[in-house]
């Protein structure tokens, strides 16, 4: 290579290079470096070694706002996958209207958090909220309550948001999935005379691992990214009950202004994101 | 006999028919629960309290734009569209630009330390990106760039680097070489061989990524919540949610807000349909 031409490469790449670590690679580090001190922003950090990750191992709290995580995870798996699947698996089989039907569903997609924050707690909202007029017109009024502060329903609340706008995303992405099927392998199975249900249990989703491994490594790593709806709608609350891992690291920081402990937390969530997507991607190799 | 006959014809038709009524009413409940919930709130849009309150659920007893107009005037509606309009437009071009460059020199030439470069930006794909909140926030601080928007405009480009770079390397390398071997045989230099051969190539590719930029910065809430503080540099969401605040109980326009700044980003969805849900499965997918 040339001398002159070796300069350009150094000219394409230098710029990038700059301002990637000094932007993303040095924060990162500083993320952890920073885990090891006591500091509230403002005075001086005071080494503390590892004691921020002992407190972390012994907080409730966190257990409590990692538990919630999980448990968004499982809303997904539980909801939001089957109803994206089936509407995958409807839209697959033609219908009509494909092109309306698809663009509705995917509008949530593409709206930001806080419009559809918003829009739910107009639906929670208990003097003219959907939620609750509903349940007094089909006669179910005992059950109104006030969702995002009462204790038993807040969790569930706040995840609810977060399973019905994705909805839209794992359904193409099933969809996609479905179209890969070999057409062959279905008309087989019509030959052989298998009924709607057994062609789905037994034809259709074997032949979709991979598509369902990547929607479970999707559900997850969204649920340990996403905690706008918890900071706008309950913001953790009632007492951190809410509070999800993503959330619980914000609050630390920026409303205790304990930015060591913040960071410590910020660690932690990396490192179990890494440490799942590993493993999940592990399965998903040996299984193809 | 006949009774058999009819009791087959009867089962067959509910074999025939019920598929079809679970499809059909699985498939346009969800249409009717997503479009409703934002006719819901359009409507609501027009009410004041005192409407909202008396029927939740009906029509409004007129069509007027006041709500409308006084979120684009009193909540500054029109100033955060722009702002975000900048901020998106800008982090696009800076973050195409720095992650095109370096993505030929990883996606083409051989040296030392070429994979652990790649692999410094992969990482960032799959680390939770506001664990890097606090960190971000006081380089910003000490840069002097807190609250305004070049420095929201530095952030959502380093957080859109990795997933770009990483796209952008992938389909410059199924990219054939045969163009730039003899581009090269006739005497053009690299600057010349990546205007005029890698870019032009890449052009769906950099479509999609910057699909992908534009959708995860038009609606970034948590980054902008932290760094802007006035409402002069305030994005649409975190205009939103301010606003929000300002007018809590007045739910007419809180929706005439919503609906305000769900309209530009469903003009770009409208027109760019195909691109969009694409850039965000193979963004999902492969990121």
């Amino acid at each position: 290579m040339a001398q002159k031409n070796r300069w350009t490469l150094v000219f394409f790449a230098i710029p990038t290079l700059l301002f990637y670590f000094y932007f993303f690679i040095s924060p990162l580090a500083n993320t952890f470096y920073v885990s090891f001190f006591d500091w509230d922003g403002l005075s001086e950090q005071f080494f503390v070694g590892l004691n921020n990750y002992i407190e972390l191992f012994q907080d409730p709290i966190f257990y409590s706002a990692l538990w919630n995580s999980f448990y968004w995870v499982i809303l997904v798996v539980l909801i939001q996958i089957p109803i994206a699947f089936f509407l995958a698996y409807f839209l697959y089989q033609r219908v009509k209207g494909f092109r309306l039907l698809r663009t509705i569903y995917f509008v949530p997609v593409v709206t930001s958090s806080v419009a559809i924050s918003l829009a739910f707690s107009f639906i929670y909202n208990a003097q003219f909220g959907i939620l609750n007029s509903f349940l007094n017109m089909i006669g179910l009024g005992d059950l109104t309550t006030d969702w995002l502060s009462n204790p038993s329903t807040a969790v569930t609340a706040v995840a609810i948001p977060f399973v019905w706008q994705f909805i839209g995303l794992m359904m193409i992405i099933l969809y996609s999935g479905l179209q890969a099927i070999p057409d062959d392998l279905i008309e087989a199975g019509e030959v052989d005379g298998v009924n709607a249900v057994q062609k789905i249990i037994y034809i259709i989703l074997p032949s979709m691992k991979p598509v369902l491994s990547m929607c479970l490594i999707l559900a997850i790593t969204y649920a340990f990214k996403q905690f706008d709806y918890v900071l706008l709608l309950t913001g953790g609350g009632p007492v951190y009950l809410t509070e999800v891992s993503g959330s619980y690291m914000y609050n630390q920081g920026f409303s205790e202004n304990n930015y060591g402990y913040g960071n410590a937390i910020a660690v932690a969530m990396m490192v179990i994101v890494v440490i799942i997507a590993f493993v999940i991607n592990k399965i998903f190799k040996t299984d193809d | 006999m006949a009774q058999q006959v009819m009791l087959e014809n009867k089962k067959s038709l509910m074999v025939r028919i019920l598929p079809k009524v679970i499809k059909y009413f699985f498939v346009w409940g969800f249409f009717l629960i997503n479009f409703g919930l934002f006719f819901w709130i359009l409507m609501t849009a027009f009410k004041d309290n005192r409407e909202i309150f008396a029927s939740p659920f009906g029509f409004p007893e007129s069509y007027s734009f006041e709500n409308f107009l006084r979120v684009l005037t009193e909540g500054n509606m029109a100033l955060y569209l722009w702002n975000s309009f900048l901020v998106t437009m800008i982090t696009i071009v800076f973050c195409l630009t720095l992650s095109a460059t370096m993505s030929y020199v990883l996606s083409r030439f051989q040296f030392k330390g070429r994979q652990f470069l790649y692999i410094l930006f992969v990482i960032g794909i799959t680390l939770p990106l506001q664990s890097l909140i606090f960190p971000m926030f006081f380089r910003m601080h000490e840069l002097g760039l807190r609250d305004s928007l070049l420095g929201i405009i530095i952030v959502y480009t380093a957080l859109n680097l990795p997933r770009s770079v990483f796209l952008l390397v992938g389909y410059m390398k199924s990219i054939p070489r045969e163009m730039e071997e003899s581009a090269l045989m006739d005497g053009c230099n690299y600057w010349q061989i990546f205007m005029k051969i890698i870019l032009p190539l890449s052009k769906p590719m950099l479509a999609t990524t910057g699909i992908l930029i534009f959708l995860s910065t038009w609606n970034e809430y948590v980054f902008a919540t932290v760094l802007l503080s006035s409402d002069a540099n305030a994005t649409l969401p975190l205009g939103l949610a301010n606003f929000q605040t300002a007018y809590t109980s007045q739910y007419g326009l809180v929706s005439a807000g919503i609906i305000i700044s769900i309209i530009p980003i469903l003009i770009v969805y409208i027109i760019f349909q195909e691109q969009v849900v694409k850039g965000m499965v193979s963004g999902a997918v492969k990121g």
